[in-house]
């Protein structure tokens, strides 16, 4: 079918348009940085979220198109025409197509971006863009809606306003999720997209489409082919029925079947998820060079350290990444974060119980204090020279490995109860 | 070439008094000049004509085919109709604007290519073929809109108010291009202007309150009721008073 541009004003309106659609979605993509140059999911994820921002403007140029088609009276032309409803639809498929395009720059340019960055492309979740321009659709087909029956300028930035309302009230659940695009606010890492999540929304978006658009001009309408309407009918039973019957899968997300880790063969070897192992290097050359004098005392590490949400993090001879807000998806992480995983060489069950009697209160001091020796170690922080460790901290650090062997050997087999604060000889004496 | 109109109502809301009550009307011969006051029905009565508008009651018919019957696409294109008003968008050239118009119409790619130069000479309007819209004068637009309506070689052509708000120099051009296409098919031209239907059309029909006051030939209408000055509007004058 031929987009028709004849109502979107000339070549320059109609470029106008296409960087103003542009520029809310960079803008709505970048409103969080570059977090998800960390991950492709994410990167497309970003992009179909854009839209809550990207819809609103089209769905008010759509209004502004439509009020124009109103005011220059080209019912007749349209009535009298072979196709009637092409006529009527078509600068709202083009209004459509122009957003379209733009999203689709923003995913083509984000998602490459993320893959220079060094993350892992999943073609395979593409369709994820799918939903989001269905929904881009239904908030078109509301402009078109709008600026039909008002027939009046000053709607139109109500009409953006208002669609921007109903994806906020999508997003605090107040209506079904048809206007809710996302993005996460999370890092997408050992998730994926859910599928019924999307085919529930794309039927929504689907029938509240149809059903607008319809509802814009129901004389032309007694005048669309028999195809159309039988679509009608569908579209708008199937979404009826899907908002009045069907429950929404809680959420857009759902955990990803086992993803493959990338490792890094250094001593220790470190491991990352395979969708989100940007700092992977960073990480390594960090604990390569914090764990040396852990090496230096005597202390075996683990095997190799990898994120908690990876499937072998359960492993005995496994350590944790520590990871902290967005650091899985930066380019780099500090030295703090790498020590503090150093200090985690296994995934205890009493880290995660609900009982916080299990994790005995000395832990706590003790694994600062490891963290602090690290970074000490590495010139990264100075000692205390206060409180009722100075003593061991004034010690050489052939004196202190004693105590970091023994502290490493206890957190590695999960013994917390045997842990004990660091104290000097002299201390012990008296 | 037969359009027939039976027993056609045509409100615009429900209950209340139709816009036109039409029992029997035969249209054989033209040009046919549709004169009325304003809200008489003219302008209903050519949408209705035009297969915009379907009436409530009643039916019309092109040679037999109903227009608003299985076969409307195709009847309809044999229906040319230029209305009262209507604005292309400004940006457009006026062969782009014939473009649009044979798209909405259907026709084919080459043989749209075609029709887009035949009516663009026809209306005169060759030498501003890329001129915007917004640079045209009234008269010009009014040509172009009576280009669009030539599009699909309509065997009836519907022209409302083709004059209505044009200088007398652009009235003249409007009018001396409709005289000579009015020859080709069956022209009803609807106008508030009695000398414009008195010098174009061969028939006329006067339209009061939605209904036919008087069908006959122009010449007769002006000759017999048009006072000693032979006056078209003078004609109508005493049409309406006798209603």
């Amino acid at each position: 079918m031929a987009l028709r541009a004849e109502w979107l004003g000339d070549r320059r309106a109609r470029l106008i348009m296409f960087a103003a659609l542009l520029g809310v979605g960079t803008a709505s993509i970048m409103s969080r940085g570059t977090r998800w140059l960390g991950s492709w999911k994410l990167a497309i994820d970003e992009v179909g979220g854009s839209v809550f921002l990207v819809g609103p403007v089209a769905a008010a140029l759509t209004c502004a198109v439509y009020v124009r088609l109103q005011q220059a009276q080209v019912d007749e032309l349209l009535s009298q025409a072979a196709r009637p409803w092409r006529g009527w639809t078509a600068p709202a498929l083009g209004v459509w197509a122009l957003a379209s395009c733009a999203v689709g720059l923003l995913a083509v340019v984000t998602t490459v971006a993320a893959r220079i960055a060094g993350a892992t492309v999943y073609p395979q979740l593409s369709w994820v863009m799918l939903p989001a321009l269905l929904v881009l659709g239904a908030e078109v087909a509301l402009g078109a809606l709008v600026g039909t029956r008002s027939q009046r300028y000053w709607v139109v930035p109500w009409v953006g306003v208002g669609t921007f309302l109903l994806f906020l009230l999508t997003r605090f659940h107040v209506i079904p999720v048809v206007f809710d695009t996302g993005p996460t606010s999370g890092e997408l890492i050992g998730e994926t997209f859910d599928p019924p999540w999307f085919v529930y929304q794309s039927v929504a978006a689907i029938g509240v489409a149809t059903a607008a658009i319809s509802a814009s001009h129901t004389h032309l309408l007694q005048r669309s082919s028999v195809a159309w309407k039988a679509f009608l009918c569908l579209s708008a039973t199937a979404a009826l029925i899907t908002l009045a019957f069907i429950r929404p899968p809680v959420d857009r997300y759902r955990p990803a079947p086992t993803e493959a880790d990338v490792c890094y063969p250094e001593h220790p070897t470190v491991c990352m998820t395979e969708d989100g192992h940007r700092p992977l290097l960073d990480i390594v050359g960090k604990m390569v060079s914090l764990a040396r004098p852990l090496i230096e005392a005597g202390v075996r590490l683990p095997e190799r350290f990898v994120p908690i949400e990876s499937t072998s993090a359960a492993d005995p001879h496994t350590g944790i990444l520590s990871f902290q807000d967005d650091d899985q998806l930066a380019r780099s992480v500090d030295e703090e974060m790498a020590a503090e995983s150093l200090a985690t060489p296994r995934l205890c069950a009493a880290y995660s119980s609900d009982d916080p009697r299990v994790l005995p209160e000395v832990y706590f001091s003790v694994y600062n204090t490891l963290v602090l020796w690290l970074l000490v170690q590495a010139g990264d922080k100075s000692p205390p020279t206060d409180g009722s460790t100075a003593t061991w901290w004034a010690l050489a650090p052939e004196q202190q490995y004693a105590w970091v062997r023994t502290t490493y050997a206890a957190l590695s087999d999960c013994r917390l109860n045997d842990l004990v604060r660091p104290q000097a000889p002299e201390a012990r004496l008296r | 070439m037969t359009v027939l109109i039976s027993g056609v109502r045509c409100t615009y809301h429900r209950d209340a008094i139709p816009a036109v009550s039409i029992d029997q009307l035969e249209l054989t011969a033209g040009p046919v000049g549709l004169v009325g006051v304003n809200g008489a029905g003219k302008s209903t009565l050519l949408r209705t004509l035009a297969g915009c508008r379907q009436p409530q009651e009643g039916s019309v018919s092109i040679d037999g085919a109903s227009l608003y019957g299985r076969r409307r696409r195709v009847v309809a294109q044999r229906v040319g109709y230029m209305p009262q008003e209507i604005q292309f968008p400004g940006e457009l050239s006026v062969t782009q604007v014939v473009d649009y118009a044979a798209w909405l119409r259907a026709l084919k790619p080459r043989h749209a290519a075609q029709r887009r130069a035949d009516v663009i000479v026809a209306v005169g309007l060759e030498d501003r073929a890329d001129q915007r819209v917004r640079a045209l004068s009234g008269g010009m637009r009014r040509r172009l809109a009576l280009a669009v309506a030539l599009l699909s070689e309509p065997a009836v052509l519907l022209l409302d108010e083709p004059t209505t708000g044009l200088d007398p120099e652009q009235r003249a051009g409007v009018r001396a291009i409709i005289g000579e296409i009015a020859g080709r098919c069956l022209t009803i031209m609807s106008s508030h202007v009695m000398e414009d239907v008195a010098s174009i059309t061969s028939n006329v029909i006067v339209l009061h309150g939605g209904r036919v006051l008087h069908q006959g030939e122009t010449d007769a209408f002006v000759r017999e009721r048009g006072g000693p000055t032979q006056s078209a509007e003078v004609a109508f004058l005493t049409t309406i008073a006798g209603a």
